[in-house]
């Protein structure tokens, strides 16, 4: 018996997500909040099952994950299938997002909107989730996403995910339960979703360096162009489009290189900048 | 196309834009994005099929105030990267 059907629009894609269990419903329910549709529909595309609960957790059945009723995954327990509903939303939402984006979380404060632009693994959902901790509100961890026509940010909030080495070193309670990277609201770290429609203001190039103290050094704006084209997953869909609204971003943000070692510390750097300018 | 000859133009498609001096060129067939200092930037203005290397080097060097043989080597090696980024057109004149 379904005891959750829920509909939600994530960068113009929509999803639908059904549970037997209310535990990782409401869990995934407070996860994809800020996405979630009010109205309902009759999708039978992207709509995710996991199917299973206590009863069959008891009698070592374990849960099934199915997309669009095809069997997708199996485990013992419903954490890691959580992870991968979220892992394929993400997959899905990105893939199909029409306009720009580029791997970077996205963090703001006061009129700033910052970019902390970084190859998967490179620490981008980490120092993000040590900024919105440091009071900035939270745009993305994994994707700056800008509209063609006028080169606003999208916001794309989805859930933080997070590593236990992350959430060790930010001293972050939440996740417990999931063996590797876990998914952790903005909420949960304190903080609020920005507001979209933003103009981006500053281009961060993060560089993870063993035991240094933040530096945040200064860049030509001419390298955002390069920085933003080089981590763009779907500028190939419109490449003439991709370097106009570059060019044009690139013209009004500043541009800095952040060597750290403490996302914390690097976080309260990235605060103190913002807050002398 | 030698360095005798004429250096340049940019290829049609390499898309091109100047930000605080610097310029950014853009070839969509590769995705290969090329960012060029402020000293580059002043080579590839000149390379527009009129003029050889000799003659770039007389420009540039004018303009800088310093005598050409001082900025020969350098001016050479920003145009061999241009080339090797194929970024000129290959109907180079003579």
């Amino acid at each position: 018996m379904w005891v959750a059907d829920q509909f939600y629009e994530i960068l113009g894609t929509r999803f639908r997500v059904v549970f037997e269990d209310p535990t990782p419903a409401e869990y995934l329910g407070t996860m994809l909040a800020p996405f979630l549709l009010s109205e309902r529909g009759a999708r039978t595309v992207n709509t995710f099952c996991l199917a299973g609960g206590l009863e069959q957790d008891e009698r070592g059945l374990g849960r099934d994950l199915y997309w669009d009723m095809r069997w997708l995954a199996w485990d013992e327990t419903w954490q890691p299938l959580v992870n991968r509903v979220l892992q394929e939303i993400n997959r899905r939402a990105v893939g199909g997002y029409q306009e720009f984006a580029a791997h970077a979380g996205v963090v703001g404060m006061a009129d700033k909107v910052l970019a902390l632009v970084a190859e998967s693994g490179g620490g981008k959902s980490t120092l993000t989730a040590a900024c919105l901790q440091a009071g900035f509100g939270y745009g993305s961890d994994e994707s700056l996403c800008l509209r063609y026509h006028d080169a606003a940010v999208e916001i794309y909030p989805r859930p933080l995910g997070l590593s236990r080495w992350s959430r060790e070193v930010l001293s972050i309670g939440h996740g417990t339960g999931f063996e590797g990277e876990a998914p952790v609201s903005a909420a949960d770290l304190g903080a609020e979703n920005l507001p979209g429609g933003r103009q981006l203001t500053d281009v961060v190039l993060l560089n993870v360096v063993e035991d240094s103290a933040p530096v945040l050094e200064t860049l030509p704006r001419s390298r955002a162009i390069a920085e933003l084209l080089a981590h763009s997953f779907n500028h190939f869909k419109n490449p003439a489009g991709a370097f106009d609204l570059v060019n044009r971003v690139a013209r009004n943000v500043d541009v800095w290189k952040l060597t750290f070692s403490d996302p914390a510390a690097a976080a309260a750097e990235l605060r103190a900048s913002v807050e002398t300018r | 196309m030698g360095y005798s000859g004429k250096i340049g133009p940019a290829a049609a498609h390499i898309l091109e834009a100047e930000i605080d001096g610097d310029i950014s060129l853009y070839d969509p067939h590769t995705e290969q994005v090329t960012v060029l200092n402020g000293t580059a930037s002043d080579v590839w203005r000149v390379c527009d099929g009129e003029h050889s290397l000799g003659e770039i080097v007389d420009l540039l060097a004018r303009a800088y105030g310093v005598e050409p043989r001082s900025i020969h080597d350098d001016v050479a090696a920003a145009i061999s990267s241009f080339r090797d980024a194929r970024l000129f057109s290959e109907e180079s004149k003579p």
